[in-house]
């Protein structure tokens, strides 16, 4: 047997790019796991920067692992009993086709583990120096397999939440710090634009309240691509920068605050209005209607009588054309209504939070003089704010860590229920 | 004269069309200020800078357009254009202004395009400025169409809108009066399109009462596109025959008419042996009885 595996483990140095036997994998550069066409499915990475806990870790965590393990174990044996031509009645067939893919990646996850503890037997047995250097190299290389594995299994357990596909707005505006808050403001505008493009995003009706003193009171834009939402949703919130202002003489530090929101628009929005449950208020009512009267008055307001929602409309010279459009902001606050309040009930308890109760939170501060960039929903801090508020690969690693966290209090949720 | 701030003025002119007894005082004043300002919209309007002023050009402009329509001239014909769905129409007087029921028509005709041959033609009867054909046609994108009206300067107005909108190359206007005499020649010559289905907007008010219509319309706008006779019917009674004549089985009809027409024209179509039938009598948005779709059979 061991022959076989330092046969086994020869070839594969050739086959597999290996990491050279200096470097330890939590040194692995960010930047090689996180090129632009990084999917936005897959949200784990390893790198030191921030809470060195993997996916494997978090698998092998007692909790997690009890859970697994009972999902294997009884899609093991309905698997045998499928083989078997064995016919299972309803209940267990809906239990089996919604494991099933788990199953399969756990049970490629659990053979992976094997042939790595085969292999660290051969490293403890051999003082061949030439074969432990090429086996501890093959050992990185069975680690990804099973980091890889772990994200698909994560993936899987705690899928995307619905409004993840959906595009977005995002508003900022200047808090508390007048003109600092101000410039402040205009700075983060810079970097989520920047952030945007560099993930390859589409931007647009972007709108700037520009002071005459520099820097902005308000900014929003709308946010279209893949994934959008599910990368920028942890925005939300208020975000507070600590610096010594340039016109400040005395070299007093100041305090001032950003808002951020982040607003999703689901490419369509799948809410049932019916025509009775609307009021149409348009200015020509009553009286005599078609070639009989001309008005130029098209304004149109609606009401949505079940929910309150009122959306008006008088853009346009055409009451037909201005109703459209207030049907479809309506369509969209009530969708933003049910949202805030669907979000809410499901993240009443989570440290981690988005939507309208995540909006007055205090997220982040960035301290200029320590060059110190804490969030606080992280474990970790950041450096370097110059290079983080130019709006690429060290934000996008905040936002992962972010993202990797919330899946991780969702697992915690999903295992500890059961 | 000096520059002057736009709320003091908008406010000024409100008042005066108030006081004249122009109907819609609030809105006659912000369109003609806007159209001063070189707006369209009314919002852009309300997101002016309350400071914003006017120039001594733009209150000449003003003075001029106020003038006018102190003698009542719709605001559309003043500024020279409106919407009509989600693109703009060039207005002139006295080509009849469109109406949002009309609006309306072209969606439910679009609604049942799919039971047309989407290469086919149809054939509008009174075009005026154009409104119905170039709304089909925007959104019908294979048709093409025929269409008359009796007004040289509403077949000019047609043919205008339809370059701005880049479809002049799927219409073909006609400057013609559909009569009983005129019909057949016009029939002769529909034959070789394969015409879908006609539509129409005609004259469907009823004379007695076009006197007592608002001086808006009753001065300004083109009788012969409003007046329909003692009943309302006599272009419709024309329209029904000419349909009858051109569409061959299974091809519809629509109609804009006025609410107590429907039962008066199924009467009608039985007395004359028309080969006609009412499809479908269809509200408007006013919940009011005001389309007709009708299949020849």
């Amino acid at each position: 047997m061991c022959t076989a595996l330092a046969r086994k483990v020869w070839t594969s140095l050739f086959r597999h790019s290996f990491i050279s036997s200096k470097r330890n994998l939590s040194t692995i550069k960010v930047n090689s796991f996180l090129s632009k066409k990084h999917s936005a499915s897959s949200y784990c990475i390893t790198a030191t920067r921030f809470s060195s806990s993997g996916c494997y870790e978090l698998i092998r965590s007692d909790h997690v692992q009890r859970y697994l393990n009972s999902i294997y174990t009884e899609c093991s044996t309905l698997n045998e009993q499928l083989q078997n031509g064995q016919i299972l009645d309803e209940k267990k067939n809906e239990y089996f086709a919604s494991n099933v893919r788990i199953f399969r990646v756990l049970d490629e996850l659990f053979q992976t583990q094997k042939d790595y503890k085969e292999l660290q037997q051969l490293l403890n047995d051999t003082s061949d120096k030439d074969l432990q250097s090429a086996a501890s190299d093959e050992s990185k290389v069975f680690m990804n397999a099973l980091e890889k594995s772990s994200e698909e299994v994560l993936a899987l357990l705690v899928p995307d939440e619905p409004e993840d596909s959906a595009d977005l707005v995002f508003e900022l505006t200047a808090g508390v710090g007048g003109q600092e808050a101000m410039l402040f403001c205009g700075e983060m505008l810079q970097m989520y634009l920047n952030f945007c493009a560099y993930k390859g995003w589409t931007t647009g009706a972007v709108s700037i309240d520009k002071t005459d003193i520099g820097g902005i009171r308000q900014a929003s834009a709308e946010v279209s691509g893949n994934g959008v939402y599910k990368w920028m949703k942890f925005e939300s919130g208020v975000h507070r920068v600590q610096r010594v202002p340039k016109t400040e003489r005395s070299g007093r530090l100041h305090t001032s605050t950003v808002t951020v929101a982040i607003l999703p628009q689901p490419k369509e929005i799948n809410i049932e209005i019916r025509d009775k449950d609307l009021k149409i208020d348009t200015f020509r009512a009553s009286g005599p209607g078609g070639q009989k009267v001309n008005k130029t008055d098209s304004a149109v307001r609606v009401t949505h009588l079940p929910t309150g929602t009122v959306s008006e409309c008088q853009e346009t010279r055409s009451q037909h054309d201005n109703k459209k459009r207030a049907l479809d902001k309506l369509k969209f606050r009530i969708y933003q209504k049910q949202y805030e309040l669907e979000v809410d009930k499901r993240q009443r308890n989570r440290k981690i939070q988005v939507g309208a109760a995540g909006r007055s939170e205090k997220i982040r501060t960035y301290n200029f003089p320590q060059d110190r960039i804490t969030d606080h929903r992280l474990n970790d801090n950041f450096h370097h704010i110059d290079e983080f508020l130019l709006g690429s690969d060290s934000l996008e690693a905040m936002l992962l860590a972010l993202q990797y966290e919330s899946r991780k209090e969702r697992l915690l949720e999903i295992v500890g229920n059961q | 004269m000096m520059r002057r701030r736009i709320v003091n003025v908008l406010e000024s002119t409100r008042r005066l069309f108030l006081r004249r007894g122009i109907p819609e005082n609030d809105v006659s004043a912000k369109y003609l200020i806007a159209h001063c300002l070189g707006m369209k919209s009314l919002n852009s309007l309300d997101k002016l800078d309350p400071r914003s002023t006017m120039s001594k050009e733009e209150q000449t402009m003003l003075n001029d357009l106020m003038k006018k329509r102190l003698s009542r001239i719709p605001i559309q014909y003043l500024v020279e254009e409106w919407d009509f769905q989600d693109f703009s129409l060039k207005m002139k007087q006295p080509v009849l202004i469109p109406r949002p029921e009309t609006e309306l028509l072209v969606d439910l005709i679009v609604r049942e395009a799919a039971m047309y041959d989407p290469f086919g033609c149809f054939v509008e009867i009174g075009c005026g400025s154009g409104c119905i054909s170039l709304s089909l046609l925007r959104q019908l994108t294979h048709s093409s169409c025929v269409a008359i009206d009796q007004s040289e300067t509403a077949c000019q107005l047609t043919m205008q809108n339809s370059v701005e909108l880049k479809l002049n190359q799927r219409i073909q206007v006609f400057h013609h009066k559909l009569t009983e005499q005129s019909m057949s020649e016009l029939v002769d010559f529909l034959r070789s399109f394969r015409v879908e289905f006609i539509v129409s907007n005609p004259p469907y008010v009823p004379s007695d009462e076009f006197e007592r219509l608002e001086d808006e319309i009753r001065l300004y706008e083109d009788r012969a596109a409003l007046d329909g006779g003692p009943d309302g019917l006599d272009v419709i009674k024309v329209i029904l025959a000419f349909a009858d004549r051109l569409l061959l089985p299974n091809r519809d009809l629509w109609l804009e008419v006025d609410e107590h027409h429907p039962p008066l024209i199924e009467d009608w179509i039985e007395k004359q042996g028309i080969g006609m039938k009412m499809k479908n009598v269809l509200k408007d948005q006013f919940n009011r009885v005001r389309f007709c779709h009708l299949r020849k059979q």
